[in-house]
């Protein structure tokens, strides 16, 4: 959807302002050589997801026990040729949970909110992928405290965006070291790939999986 | 985006590609994902491997999320334009979808204007809510509409969360007069009886706290929601 209309009122421009952030923290890891695919992305998302998963915090059996029931609902309430179609989930927040649980047949989902996305490039830097699991293990007490039924939105821009701030400390202090990329490796053994970057005085490790 | 990204991964879904576009508005997630995503081992199995369980002879689902970073604005004529943007990018390459609502106190005043209504009556072939949702009286008899939950258990949470259901003025600016808003109410309180069960899972603002959790002692939690389909869509040979 490019060329989407805005208008001038608050919540509009608080979103540009936070998109403009993200793309000047992209601008500023970009001299760094740090350039995931989309694959490389993806991987890197599969494996923090795993390991937030796996967290202490994670209220996995709660949300084990609301999502059967979900599902359930779903399996029994809803014609299977309902869960079957594309799914548009205006005004989501970060809710896909109960779109995907509800359709889950669903070929595509289609979501819309005045809400910031964040930084993919996060998965692939461990000091991101750390702060990302502290905030959601947060966010998530948080919404189970409301049943998993609504959040609040400030709660949502937190998660959100939880690393912004450590993007922008990282990559200023790489360039103030002059870093450069000046060898890259990367195996794709077994589950995925890594990389390291080292440069002349600094020495970097980023995650793909 | 971590909320998406756990999301996916703790319903089953390997991610297979993800990309942001370069004004930070859309996120493009590929997916893919074995078995059909309901059976009891299709998620929450939090781990390693969570998403790549399931017998091998289990078919591949594949699926795509665009989630769009985008406010929708106040005023008529720009949002007629974003609508049919939306329109473009929704239906581009589907007949129909089945739209969801939930949790969207702050904007359903925008979601029960007329205009807005009649757009997602006309692209949808089924539509799943709360009482932040479309207007029940929105649905004619080419719909199949059924509800589940009582309004007067929900006013009771709404008041433990302190939010004013009965504020008549805060569809003010969006042009919706208490006359209105009070009508909306109304025609919540009569479609939202209790005749139908309850829902067996804390949905929209059903406050867990206040209406007794799922261990608790109290009664158990409800929420609203209404769910509708096309008649039409079943005697097309979908079948139920």
């Amino acid at each position: 959807m490019q060329n989407w209309p805005i208008s001038n009122d608050t919540l509009t421009q608080d979103l540009l302002q936070s998109q403009q952030r993200m793309r000047h923290s992209y601008a500023q890891l970009s001299p760094l050589g740090l350039h995931p695919t989309g694959e490389e992305l993806a991987a890197a998302a599969n494996s923090w997801a795993d390991e937030a998963l796996r967290d202490r915090g994670f209220p996995a059996a709660a949300l084990r026990g609301h999502l059967a029931a979900v599902r359930d609902f779903s399996n029994h309430r809803l014609p299977r040729a309902v869960t079957r179609l594309p799914v548009l989930y205006p005004f989501c927040g970060v809710d896909l949970m109960h779109a995907l649980a509800l359709f889950p047949h669903a070929p595509r989902y289609v979501m819309l909110a005045g809400l910031p996305l964040g930084d993919p490039i996060c998965f692939v830097i461990p000091e991101c992928r750390a702060h990302m699991t502290k905030m959601l293990i947060k966010f998530m007490a948080h919404w189970m405290w409301n049943g998993f039924a609504w959040t609040q939105t400030f709660k949502m821009n937190q998660v959100s965006v939880p690393a912004t701030q450590i993007l922008h400390e990282l990559s200023t202090r790489l360039l103030l070291t002059r870093s450069r990329p000046t060898r890259r490796r990367r195996s794709t053994s077994s589950g995925g790939a890594r990389a390291t970057a080292r440069s002349s005085r600094t020495r970097r490790s980023w995650r793909w999986a | 985006m971590p909320p998406l990204v756990l999301s996916l991964r703790l319903m089953g879904h390997t991610i297979e590609q993800l990309h942001l576009s370069e004004d930070a508005t859309h996120l493009h997630i590929r997916t893919n994902r074995s078995g059909d995503g309901t059976g009891p081992g299709a998620s929450a199995s939090a781990g390693a491997g969570a998403a790549e369980g399931g017998a091998d002879a289990a078919p591949v689902h594949r699926s795509r999320v665009d989630y769009f970073s985008r406010t929708i604005a106040l005023d008529p004529e720009v949002w007629a334009t974003q609508l049919a943007m939306l329109r473009h990018t929704v239906l581009g390459e589907h007949g129909h979808v089945a739209t969801f609502f939930k949790a969207a106190e702050g904007l359903k005043w925008a979601i029960t204007r007329p205009t807005f209504m009649r757009w997602v009556l006309d692209v949808s072939a089924a539509v799943v809510q709360d009482e932040t949702g479309l207007r029940p009286s929105g649905f004619d008899g080419g719909w199949v509409v059924r509800t589940f939950g009582n309004h007067s258990e929900l006013a009771r949470s709404y008041r433990c969360l302190g939010m004013d259901a009965n504020n008549l003025n805060d569809g003010l600016r969006f042009g919706v007069g208490r006359e209105e808003a009070l009508a909306l109410r109304m025609e919540l309180h009569d479609t939202f009886q209790g005749g139908t069960r309850d829902l067996p899972f804390p949905f929209g603002y059903a406050s867990v706290r206040c209406l007794g959790g799922p261990s608790g002692a109290g009664p158990p939690a409800t929420g609203l929601m209404l769910t509708a389909w096309r008649s039409s869509l079943l005697s097309a040979g979908h079948g139920e």
